[in-house]
């Protein structure tokens, strides 16, 4: 487990949809690798990506759910896998 | 206003077409399309009738918005009893063709009976009259759509047909419209069959009256605002119902080589980005989006398959831009068959739209006789040669073109996938409920959709409940029954009205109650509309009740409800139907044993 330095880890991040728009520029497949402040929340990251604030986004860490309360408050760590999906309609 | 007041009754064994106005109680009772005709259905026929015999009624139908200048007001249903599934079937499609029947003056156009020889319904205006159909059976869909064309020299008839599949019986065969456009599930296409009717030709030229035009076009436009700001609309109409295949990868719940897994491998390669990624000799799968009649949406898709795949290298017929990939077909034809070449499935798509079948049946169907085959139960000698693996894409391609002519092991997997696993002895192999495939959604996964599933009145539909928002917050079956009940009445309300139920990304009660309001006749209010959103659930359930089916028919295969799933979100869990099932019935005012109670048959007029 590193951090790049004393107050950040690097997470990744997958966004499906439309919300791939809002990752960074060196998103691949929508997904990428982002540094974001340590003790930072989903929540934050998805403040920090700049998404439209949304209750009803389906995020995953490490392939389990976020529930909607966990959000600002569930403390990412280093090597974790973000997984943020806009509201679902089906067809 | 809304409704024109008239049904088109076809008797097919006399050749008889009649004018009758349209019963208003009813209309009122029922709202249109999916509801007023089931209440047709269910005066008009014995449910213990066999689905492909002359007493079946098959039933055309619009809502009072259909037409109208309400975004989406394009659909109509079909409305019959079920071959796939021996229930009530309500098949909804969009395209231009309900909207100009409407236009030609009619609510419902009603089939009775059997033609004795092929016929089609050729409607304009006033003007019917069924004409011989020798020299088009047994032509595809796309081939009747431009001989009717030609022979009535009208570029602008709107003509919805049957292939092959259809006049053959396949189960699963459907009706198609506007040549990519489908009344898809539940075999409605082989009740059409089973009629010698081959296609219905339609021009209509007059408008469809409204009560309040101000007040319509206000409430219209308002509801458009709110589409147009409405994020969720915007997936669908950049990237269209694909999107779904990221979001149940990484969630899990993306049924996979027969419901044996929950995530596929192949997703990249078949997926929005896939299909929108342009090769370095400038081939791209996407050409454009393209919507249905007045839909300002636009969620469908035109691709091109690339003329060097395999499946179309020396077929220039198929080098045109033609129906691409929405969620279901690319579920169907990718992950549950476990094929990952992206022209392979948009080309078995395409013939899913010529033959006239349901991709979701014909992709289930197949899974399952894929998994016998590499369970060894059936062989090469069965399956012409072809090697039926999971992930094989000219099974996939040759199979779909077999069953489309009904040719050899096509004729097998025409049975769907409940008959068949029952012919070669593994009934078990069977994914769906009531005898009709499953969508793409695991119940493992989603235990909402689950309930869902197993409770709806056509055999296992995605579309006829809503709990997408429960299922994602909490993968237990706990607290599910309530919204499962809610969501199918009002999808039930959506599907009487003639427009299209993804409006409701946008639309609450509120904004159908406005359009309605201003369209139709009387007082409405948006109790009324949930009211008859439920009274249509308990009428559909008492046709099923009254053809046959029980309370042990909600339910859902042992590979759900025993084997956990192997990964995602839910990996390790099971659907927990029995926990949600005793509640739904209670939620819905049902015995113990799944019956409307007299209280509730009472108080919805039952």
């Amino acid at each position: 487990m590193t951090a790049t330095n004393a107050s950040t880890i690097r997470i990744q991040i997958k966004a499906t949809g439309l919300l791939a728009d809002y990752l960074p520029a060196t998103a691949n497949a929508g997904t990428a690798e982002m540094e974001v402040p340590d003790g930072a929340t989903p929540g934050d990251v998805i403040e920090r990506l700049g998404m439209p604030g949304d209750a009803r986004y389906l995020v995953i860490l490490n392939g389990h759910t976020v529930s909607r309360d966990e959000r600002g408050t569930r403390v990412l760590q280093s090597g974790d896998r973000l997984v943020l999906s806009p509201p679902l309609v089906g067809g | 206003m809304g409704w024109q007041r008239k049904i088109l009754r076809v008797n097919l064994t006399e050749g008889r077409c009649t004018v009758e106005p349209l019963n208003m109680d009813w209309a009122f009772a029922y709202l249109g399309e999916r509801g007023l005709a089931s209440k047709y259905l269910m005066e008009g026929m014995d449910p213990k009738a066999d689905p492909m015999g002359p007493e079946n009624l098959l039933i055309f139908v619009t809502g009072p918005l259909t037409g109208t200048m309400a975004s989406t007001s394009g659909r109509y249903a079909v409305v019959t009893k079920g071959p796939l599934t021996g229930a009530i079937a309500c098949s909804n499609s969009g395209g231009k063709f309900g909207a100009e029947f409407k236009f030609a003056g009619y609510d419902l156009l009603i089939f009775e009976g059997r033609a004795a020889n092929p016929v089609y319904l050729h409607l304009v205006d006033d003007q019917a009259e069924l004409l011989p159909a020798d020299e088009i059976w047994g032509s595809s869909v796309w081939d009747t759509d431009a001989w009717l064309k030609s022979r009535h020299q009208d570029s602008r008839l709107k003509i919805a047909a049957i292939g092959v599949a259809g006049e053959r019986g396949v189960r699963y065969a459907c009706i198609v419209n506007d040549l990519h456009r489908a009344a898809g599930r539940s075999g409605v296409g082989a009740v059409m069959g089973s009629k010698n009717l081959k296609a219905i030709a339609v021009r209509g030229t007059r408008g469809v009256g409204v009560k309040d035009p101000k007040r319509f076009m206000q409430a219209t436009r308002d509801a458009k605002a709110a589409l147009r700001d409405n994020r969720g609309r915007q997936e669908m109409t950049k990237l269209g119902t694909n999107a779904m295949i990221d979001a149940m990868q990484e969630f899990g719940g993306l049924p996979t080589r027969n419901f044996h897994a929950v995530q596929f491998e192949g997703v990249e390669k078949i997926n929005p980005r896939a299909m929108m990624r342009t090769h370095v000799d400038g081939h791209r799968n996407l050409v454009t989006n393209k919507a249905c009649f007045g839909c300002t949406i636009a969620c469908g898709r035109i691709a091109h398959v690339d003329p060097h795949h395999f499946t179309i290298v020396n077929h220039k017929e198929y080098w045109h831009a033609s129906g691409g990939l929405e969620y279901e077909t690319a579920y169907a034809f990718g992950p549950l068959v476990g094929v990952d070449d992206i022209d392979a499935l948009t080309f078995a798509g395409y013939l899913m739209n010529e033959h006239g079948m349901d991709p979701i049946s014909f992709g289930g169907t197949l899974a399952a006789a894929m998994e016998l085959y590499e369970m060894g139960v059936i062989t090469d000698a069965d399956t012409d040669g072809v090697a039926l693996r999971f992930g094989n894409a000219e099974a996939l391609t040759v199979m779909a073109e077999r069953t489309g002519k009904f040719e050899g092991f096509g004729q097998i997997l025409g049975l769907g996938s409940k008959r068949m696993c029952e012919k070669y002895g593994h009934p078990e192999l069977f994914m769906g409920v009531k005898g009709q495939e499953f969508a793409g959604y695991d119940s493992r996964a989603l235990q909402g959709m689950g309930l869902g599933y197993a409770t709806s009145n056509r055999g296992a539909c995605h579309l006829k409940h809503d709990t997408f928002a429960e299922d994602m917050e909490d993968q237990s079956g706990n607290g599910k029954a309530v919204p499962c009940k809610e969501s199918q009445d009002r999808t039930a309300m959506v599907d009487s009205t003639g427009v299209c139920l993804f409006t409701t990304s946008a639309w609450g009660v509120d904004e159908f109650r406005a359009q309605i309001d201003a369209a139709c006749e009387g007082e409405w209010t948006n109790e009324r509309l949930l009211e008859i959103g439920e009274r249509i659930w308990n009428l559909e359930r008492q046709f099923n009740l009254a053809a046959g089916l029980t309370a042990a028919d909600d339910t859902l295969p042992k590979r759900l409800l025993e084997v956990p799933a192997p990964g995602g979100v839910a990996a390790g869990k099971v659907c927990e139907l029995d926990k949600m099932l005793n509640e739904y019935y209670q939620v819905r005012g049902w015995t113990d044993d799944g019956r409307p109670s007299n209280e509730t048959l009472a108080r919805l007029g039952l």
